[in-house]
């Protein structure tokens, strides 16, 4: 059976560091999630241009938050992951197990 | 505590985009460089207009779906019952397309209401995309309202506002970006 929209690499990292923070996922946080885990630097206009496309798939949702002074009076867009990203998730962590399961290269650790 | 300023014109490219522009101050004033806030706002700009393209083919596809659909009817139609092109359906034909055109801009109307509460929180781009979109729409309405005064011509009227019609309602089937709320 062909199954179509599979998370990206990025998407999929953003889910999972939305599921890390929980309540607080924002854009800097989330940025910063990604940047302490997986030790690369990610531009914040990336992960909202992600965060977006993933919107429209409906595998996650937005909300605005109260705006502070230090943000020159501008709210905070938190993001949660919905039911459906939760599965999607689910989804492509089983394949890249599976994928990933008997792999003697990744065994002998020369990938 | 003093606020710093950050660069004039990168903050400008980005200030409609609220919450981006938020995150960007709030992290600027830890301490980031300017030369961090100029790359952010660039980098920002340019993956809106990446989805501004991805928008965009949307738009077209579903158009393009309508306008065939409008050529199969009205070719099937002309085949099965060419007595329907006749003036008096063709009065009434009109005055239901009309109608239906009428309920389908209050609902985009809906959704530019909601889109500014997106233009506001979500990208400077769709700004000027919105405002073309308005545009392109009242100025098609005028023309197919002139043809139809003019030449009286189903066929015409048809081809021009049926796809617009089925355009929208593609867009609302399938969440066209532009047809629904996404900032609650």
């Amino acid at each position: 059976m062909t199954r179509k929209g599979y998370l990206s690499e990025f998407e999929l990292m953003i889910l999972l560091a939305l599921m890390h923070l929980g309540e607080e996922a924002y854009g800097m946080p989330i940025s910063h999630e990604i940047e302490e885990r997986c030790g690369r630097e990610v531009a914040l206009g990336s992960v909202y241009a992600a965060l977006d496309r993933l919107e429209d798939k409906g595998l996650v949702t937005s909300r605005l938050g109260d705006p502070t002074a230090e943000r020159g009076g501008r709210a905070k867009r938190y993001f949660r992951v919905t039911d459906h990203g939760l599965r999607e998730v689910r989804e492509t962590q089983r394949a890249l197990v599976s994928l990933w399961r008997g792999l003697p290269q990744l065994k002998e650790g020369l990938a | 505590m003093k606020l710093r300023r950050p660069p004039r014109i990168a903050a400008w490219l980005i200030e409609r985009n609220s919450p981006l522009a938020g995150d960007l101050l709030e992290e600027f004033q830890r301490g980031k460089s300017r030369g961090w806030f100029w790359r952010q706002a660039l980098i920002a700009v340019a993956a809106g207009c990446e989805r501004n393209v991805r928008v965009s083919r949307l738009y077209l596809k579903s158009y393009l779906i309508g306008f065939a659909a409008q050529v199969a009817v009205v070719l099937a139609v002309r085949q099965l019952r060419p007595a329907l092109l006749s003036s008096h359906w063709s009065l009434l034909f009109v005055v239901i397309l009309r109608l239906t055109v009428l309920v389908l801009k209050n609902r985009v109307a809906g959704s530019i209401k909601t889109n500014l509460q997106r233009l506001l929180a979500g990208g400077c781009e769709m700004a000027s995309r919105k405002r073309t979109a308005i545009a392109s729409l009242a100025a098609f309405d005028t023309f197919s309202m002139y043809l139809i005064f003019t030449t009286g011509s189903l066929d015409l009227m048809a081809l021009f506002e049926t796809p617009l019609v089925l355009a929208d309602l593609l867009g609302v089937v399938f969440r066209h970006p532009d047809s629904g709320p996404r900032v609650a």
